[in-house]
């Protein structure tokens, strides 16, 4: 919707108007509306030919004033170079349909549809494209495009996390990654005091770790240079376990595990196994002569075949 | 093609034709995990469920409802055992309520 928005601006004779996004507030008084600039286009711009210029609804003035219910940002022709919309100190309550957002900051602040997002920070992310520097204090649901974005660490929740999100680079965070696709370097570490998170059903993982909590990758597939370390267990059912119930693993190492390093997962390549409580793989099919078995304990485990 | 390679590929079809990436559907065969908070543990082999008591904030470990007065135990939101998502799992329950329970035998 929004890139049509964008063709019919840039096939314009003249200079037109169209809402690109809404930008709801909240009608208290409790927080300001959030303060819009437009910085300095740059020579060599090479983003999109087109300006959030001018914005709509009752008043978007500066923090401080009270009453605006919302507001509408309008996109103009802006001709041969293209601006980007700068917030800065945003306290709306949401921006749905946004596009080239940067450095958006707000706790409390929502995000849905959203494209072009650098250096943004709200509560949750959803659905939103092409993300660079964003922080999320809740989630980011089916969000895609994701690069170096991060979470906060001092809380955890069980509906905090990644969640149907799909092509992921480079992000570190103490909650649950589940059911996404494509991610690179993206790492699970353990809450100081709340260890509970854990990747469960995501495929296309490269690089990808967790350690300390409970449970390890659950229901994946197609893993390259994966691993779980020191998972820990607990009473709950499934944790200590390193890989449970994966398919098509490659070079992904399991280690210092509570319980099973590998367990009922399904061709595994030059996997290793190593110091696990109860055995390197069990109830696991297709393990290649090149994993590694070493230092586990257990019993009737299953045994990597010799080559 | 590595996932990197993909990624940033994706990336580029994106940033040039505005071709957004479609999720891949994972297997989702693990119906045995569970996004359930943790059970909590008592004394010996009994475990039960966290659970919010409204009347005092205080996290307790519920088990069968004919002991469960012997058998809660006020917790922490920062007890590892005693899961401090319970509010939003089970919230405003009485001591009196909690029935869900199991035994690690």
């Amino acid at each position: 919707m929004i890139k049509n928005a964008i063709r019919k601006l840039l096939l314009a004779d003249s200079s037109v108007t169209k809402k690109l996004a809404t930008y709801s507030f909240t009608s208290d008084g409790t927080k300001a509306p959030a303060i819009f600039t437009i910085p300095v286009i740059p020579e060599d711009a090479t983003y999109p030919a087109v300006i959030l210029s001018s914005i709509g609804g009752a008043d978007c003035g500066t923090r401080g004033q009270r009453g605006v219910g919302y507001g509408d940002a309008q996109a103009g022709f802006s001709g041969d170079y293209a601006k980007k919309l700068s917030v800065q100190n945003l306290v709306c309550d949401g921006i749905t349909g946004g596009y080239n957002l940067s450095d958006l900051t707000g706790d409390d602040g929502t995000y849905t549809d959203c494209e072009i997002m650098e250096n943004c920070s709200g509560k949750i992310f959803t659905g939103c494209t092409d993300l660079t520097g964003c922080h999320a204090e809740e989630n980011f649901t089916t969000c895609s495009l994701m690069e170096s974005c991060t979470m906060q660490s001092d809380e955890y929740s069980s509906s905090y996390g990644l969640f149907d999100c799909s092509n992921v680079s480079n992000m570190t965070i103490v909650h649950t990654i589940s059911g996404c696709s494509d991610l690179y370097n993206c790492n699970v570490t353990a809450h100081s005091t709340t260890p509970y998170s854990y990747i469960v059903n995501c495929t296309g993982m490269e690089s990808c770790s967790i350690s300390g909590n409970h449970k390890g990758f659950a229901g994946c597939s197609d893993l390259t240079d994966c691993t779980a370390d020191s998972i820990i267990t607990t009473s709950s059912d499934y944790t200590g376990i390193g890989f449970y119930d994966c398919d098509d693993l490659t070079g992904c190492t399991s280690s210092n595990n509570a319980d099973v390093g590998f367990y009922q997962c399904n061709t595994l390549t030059t996997c290793s196994a190593t110091n696990n409580t109860n055995c390197g793989y069990l109830g696991c099919t297709g393990i290649s002569s090149d994993c590694v078995d070493s230092g586990n304990g257990g019993s009737n485990c299953d045994e990597v075949p010799e080559e | 093609m590595s996932i990197q390679g993909k990624i940033k590929a994706n990336l580029e079809a994106y940033r040039q034709h505005g071709i957004k990436p479609q999720r891949t559907l994972p297997k989702g065969s693990s119906a045995a995990i569970s996004i359930e908070p943790p059970v909590c543990r008592f004394r010996g082999p009994l475990v039960g469920k966290c659970k919010c008591l409204k009347e005092n904030s205080m996290y307790i470990c519920g088990i069968l409802k004919i002991r469960v007065r012997e058998h809660q135990r006020p917790g922490h939101p920062n007890d590892p055992q005693c899961n401090p998502d319970c509010p939003k799992f089970e919230v405003g329950g009485t001591s009196n309520e909690i029935t869900e329970a199991q035994s690690s035998g």
